[in-house]
């Protein structure tokens, strides 16, 4: 079954990622969110969540 | 050409330009304040500094009240009027100035978030489709192949 990703990004910078059977939430990093979302296993998808995905201002960018 | 730099040149129509490693940006007040990287406004007496965050990140920072009168970051400014009446109740900043800014650099920061993601999809085999949504933000719809 194919996923569907929607990346969202306001007026600010601000971005937010939704998909399917994925918790989502504001990302500053889009290359993390992707392997996050994915990725194969629960697992790797929980590890990366914590590491890379967590609320912030939309201030940020990461080069 | 890295992706904030092809940002930059998109977002100010080639008026600016992204500077890895100048460790110096201009402001009001006539004296260079420290950075790791800048945004070049050509022809304009001030720029955009790239400033390291403690976590790693980078953050824009800039003289904002000038910016407006300076920014080539206004190629969307038909929608800044609009937005700051929608949003200025939630700004930290004081004027409408500032606030026109903050919606200027809003938009590079938008543009490279976009193509970061794009180029991302791209590697992972998706497809991209830009969508419009309300108040000045972008959808980015990725699909798998069919």
């Amino acid at each position: 079954m194919s996923k569907k990703v929607v990346f969202s990004v306001d007026a600010f910078g601000k971005a937010e990622i939704s998909a399917e059977g994925y918790e989502g939430g504001t990302c500053i990093d889009a290359t993390a969110a992707f392997e996050a979302i994915f990725s194969k296993t629960d697992r790797q998808r929980q590890a990366i969540n914590e590491d890379s995905l967590r609320r912030d201002d939309g201030e940020r960018v990461r080069l | 050409m890295g992706l904030l730099e092809a940002a930059v040149k998109t977002v100010s129509g080639g008026r600016a330009k992204f500077v890895k490693n100048q460790k110096t940006f201009r402001t009001y007040t006539g004296q260079d304040t420290a950075c790791d990287h800048a945004i070049i406004i050509e022809g304009q007496p001030y720029d955009i500094g790239i400033k390291r965050n403690a976590d790693g990140t980078f953050g824009l920072i800039a003289d904002f009240t000038m910016m407006f009168n300076t920014s080539p970051f206004k190629a969307r400014d038909q929608q800044l009027t609009s937005l700051y009446s929608l949003y200025s109740s939630e700004s930290s900043f004081n004027t409408y100035e500032q606030n026109v800014s903050r919606f200027a650099t809003g938009a590079l920061l938008q543009e490279y978030a976009l193509m970061v993601a794009e180029e991302q999809a791209a590697i992972l085999g998706r497809m991209t489709n830009r969508v419009a949504g309300k108040n000045g933000s972008i959808a980015l719809e990725i699909m798998e192949r069919a």
